[in-house]
């Protein structure tokens, strides 16, 4: 197990370290999180997912805690 | 010089059969702990002077046997033997970690170098200490009565050794009165003198060591002392000392005292007969363990299962997303900064996804099984007891 956990680390920190490197190095030749969300937007529909969830959890609330969800 | 060479040659075979029968005694030690004693033996006699007065002082291979058996400690040698760092010759440990046996083994040599010293020299200038001369011998055996005086109430078996060095010291004569074995040493003076050189020193150490034995170690010394009992009392015992063929006649004793002196080895110490036990539980100890520790480890493992089923959430929807970002990295995007930033984000998303897999694994195998484990360990431990097998 303490092996298991060393290898893992390792992994982990290694791929950790290159996707930080990987975004900057990204945003400092011109990416752009406006462009990158559309794209990802237009593939996957993440709107209209966080639209569904936002629906979703606003009739849990008004529903168990009507208070809270006046204000939004 | 034919008698020179004789005794030279039986010296030889002497020491061979004294290595050989020590290390049949010395089977209740590890291997490598048994082959650097016999090592140590054999360097103690490759450097001596005197190999016949050397043996005189070893006495015989069952009294070495018996003090190395003493000094060793099988279950600590059992913990050292894999953390010991040896050098390449095998002889020479870490300062910190020389076992006690060969500390024992080492002082042995001291006190034979010691004696074989003035062996080696002239003998007679030796033997002959004038009355106004400082003696060693003197403070020693007055040291060593006190301590054979207190020893001869709880050991009388133990006591010979010790008044031996008295006559020593005071004639020759009185000397080979006291010697137990005297049919060796009683034909020529000079074996005498050698026999009484041998042995003068050996015995005081003895009782020294035998007194602060007794001190520290009471319930060692009782276990010890039958073997100790069986040993003939003063150093001429020995099987292996050298025979002169004229002596041959009157050396018929020492082969008795060799017959009393086998059995020692079954009694040694270090070799006691195993006992099988057996686990016996406790019934309502058991019965009530199981009533209480099932409950308890139920709601344990529930409780672990919380975090458990967490992490193996949070790795599937980070697996997921890093490979929608991995996918979506080579499928959707034409710039290239955009590229190295989905790029970037899947490898981070497959990281943690990777960590909290390993975490939800670390639960199931790790937490929750340990937990099982230590409960059930905890009732072998509570609920049976061992206890002789019938």
């Amino acid at each position: 197990m303490k092996k298991g956990w060393k290898v893992v680390g390792i992994i982990v920190f290694v791929a950790l370290l290159l996707g930080i490197v990987f975004t900057a190095v990204g945003f400092m030749t011109g990416a752009d999180t406006d462009r990158i969300y559309s794209v990802l937007d237009a593939r996957y529909y993440i709107t209209e997912y966080i639209e569904y969830g936002r629906q979703v959890f606003t009739i849990i609330f008004q529903e168990f805690a009507p208070a809270v969800v006046v204000t939004t | 010089m034919l008698l020179f060479k004789l005794l030279k040659e039986v010296a030889l075979i002497n020491e061979q059969k004294f290595l050989a029968e020590l290390g049949k005694l010395l089977t209740f030690m590890y291997e490598e702990d048994r082959q650097t004693a016999i090592e140590l033996y054999a360097q103690m006699f490759a450097s001596t002077a005197d190999e016949h007065a050397l043996m005189l002082f070893l006495a015989s291979p069952t009294r070495q046997a018996v003090q190395v058996a003493r000094a060793y400690n099988a279950k600590e040698r059992k913990l050292q033997v894999h953390a010991q760092s040896k050098n390449e010759d095998g002889l020479e440990y870490d300062p910190d970690e020389v076992p006690d046996f060969v500390l024992a083994i080492n002082k042995i040599a001291l006190s034979a170098a010691q004696i074989a010293a003035p062996v080696a020299g002239d003998e007679a200038a030796e033997r002959e200490v004038p009355e106004g001369q400082f003696s060693l011998f003197d403070e020693a055996s007055a040291e060593a009565e006190p301590a054979a005086a207190e020893q001869a109430v709880a050991e009388p078996v133990e006591q010979a050794p010790v008044e031996v060095p008295a006559p020593v010291e005071v004639t020759e004569a009185a000397a080979a009165e006291e010697q137990p074995a005297p049919a060796v040493e009683a034909p020529s003076e000079e074996v005498v003198a050698e026999a009484a050189e041998g042995t003068e020193a050996a015995p005081v150490e003895e009782a020294r060591e035998e007194a602060a034995e007794a001190e520290n170690a009471p319930a060692k010394e009782a276990e010890d002392k039958p073997a100790e009992a069986d040993i003939p009392a003063a150093a001429p015992e020995d099987d292996f000392a050298v025979v002169i063929p004229e002596l041959q006649d009157e050396a018929a004793p020492v082969e008795e005292t060799e017959a009393s002196a086998t059995p020692a080895v079954e009694d040694m110490p270090a070799a006691p007969a195993a006992v099988e036990m057996q686990r016996k539980p406790r019934i309502a100890l058991l019965i009530l363990f199981i009533i209480l520790a099932v409950p308890i480890t139920l709601i344990g493992v529930v409780l672990l299962l919380i975090p458990t089923l967490l992490c193996l959430s949070l790795a599937l929807g980070f697996i997921v997303a890093g490979v929608a970002a991995l996918v979506s990295a080579f499928a959707g995007f034409a710039v290239f900064a955009d590229i190295l930033v989905m790029l970037g984000l899947a490898l981070a998303g497959l990281a943690l996804g990777l960590l909290f897999l390993w975490l939800f694994v670390w639960f199931i195998g790790g937490a929750i099984v340990g937990l099982i484990k230590s409960v059930i360990a905890l009732g072998a431990s509570w609920c049976y007891k061992e206890v002789p097998a019938v």
